[in-house]
């Protein structure tokens, strides 16, 4: 695309598509001062994200289901109260070079139940760099534990 | 639909513009900043500490487009290790934000910057620089729990966008 003006309606958003990302934490367990990248994920890195959110089960409100079964195992979904132990780094690549755009993110900012407003992303992110860090352990989500996102892009 | 053309694809070409509406927030990068509370008396004002980040050539390095706190309800801790301040004691907050010896937002309650609590509100700001070592928080009452710190997450742009 070259020499175009690109508006983008951010006021009424578009879905065009979405997925599903989980990162998964086998029975070894969670620490703090380590980085869990994500998987590398092509849709992610081919195109813009426009939308991104984080879920966790509750047995009071909708949110993601008890267990998910990804690959033949079945992991416990992240609860809210670990929710709030998890921070997250999204990264792109420049020039060659990692950068950090979102730089430990609370997980918090990507629950879609406290929040009518929608943020809006214009973000280029290389999936096999960008990681979640916990902020504290341990958790209280029995293991193997899942953490759902739902990622959207344009 | 963007095509798929190199893994690590320049997003646009340098002659096109992405146009986006200034009264709506588009979030292109974001950092989690922690301020420690060390002045937990009534009255203590705890100033914003340096960052390399957000102003690595002084104020203006980037330009601001929002914000918003947490609570440890939300981020139990800080990146120090410090508990994120409670609930409780966020009542008892207040934010200023300074630019040029203008206090442009003074003494904003802390609470009122939780967007969990606000229908997920996030605040914006108008593209503002703003001089992150003269900014601070003050506390508004006693009683302050120790070894606590606030949260901000800023949303901005590089000033060079």
């Amino acid at each position: 695309m070259s020499g175009k003006v690109v508006v983008l309606d951010l006021v009424k958003p578009v879905l065009h598509n979405s997925k599903p990302i989980y990162m998964r934490f086998d029975v070894a367990g969670v620490s703090t001062n380590k980085k869990y990248f994500f998987e590398r994920d092509q849709d992610l890195d081919e195109n813009w994200i426009t939308g991104i959110d984080a879920a966790y089960y509750s047995n009071t409100a909708w949110n993601a289901p008890q267990q998910i079964t990804v690959g033949g195992v079945t992991y416990n979904t992240i609860t809210q109260a670990d929710l709030a132990k998890v921070v997250v780094s999204f990264t792109t690549v420049e020039k060659g070079k990692v950068k950090i755009k979102m730089r430990k993110c609370p997980l918090s900012f990507f629950r879609r139940d406290l929040t009518s407003e929608r943020p809006r992303y214009t973000l280029a992110i290389d999936s096999g760099s960008s990681y979640l860090e916990f902020m504290e352990t341990p958790l209280a989500t029995a293991l193997p534990m899942i953490i759902p996102f739902y990622f959207c892009w344009d | 639909m963007q095509t798929k053309a190199n893994k690590y694809r320049t997003p646009v070409s340098k002659d096109s513009q992405i146009i986006i509406p200034r009264n709506d927030l588009s979030i292109d990068c974001s950092y989690q900043f922690e301020i420690p509370l060390t002045n937990t008396g009534q009255g203590g004002k705890n100033q914003f500490p340096r960052n390399d980040i957000l102003n690595p050539k002084g104020t203006g390095s980037v330009l601001f487009t929002g914000w918003e706190v947490y609570t440890r309800d939300f981020l139990v801790r800080a990146e120090s290790g410090n508990n994120v301040v409670t609930p409780a004691d966020a009542t008892k907050l207040t934010v200023t934000l300074v630019f040029k010896e203008d206090e442009f937002v003074y003494q904003f309650p802390y609470i009122g910057l939780i967007s969990a609590l606000n229908y997920g509100m996030i605040r914006r700001l108008d593209r503002k620089q703003i001089d992150i070592t003269k900014s601070y928080i003050t506390v508004m009452d006693a009683g302050l729990a120790a070894s606590q710190s606030a949260v901000i997450n800023w949303f901005f742009i590089p000033s060079n966008q």
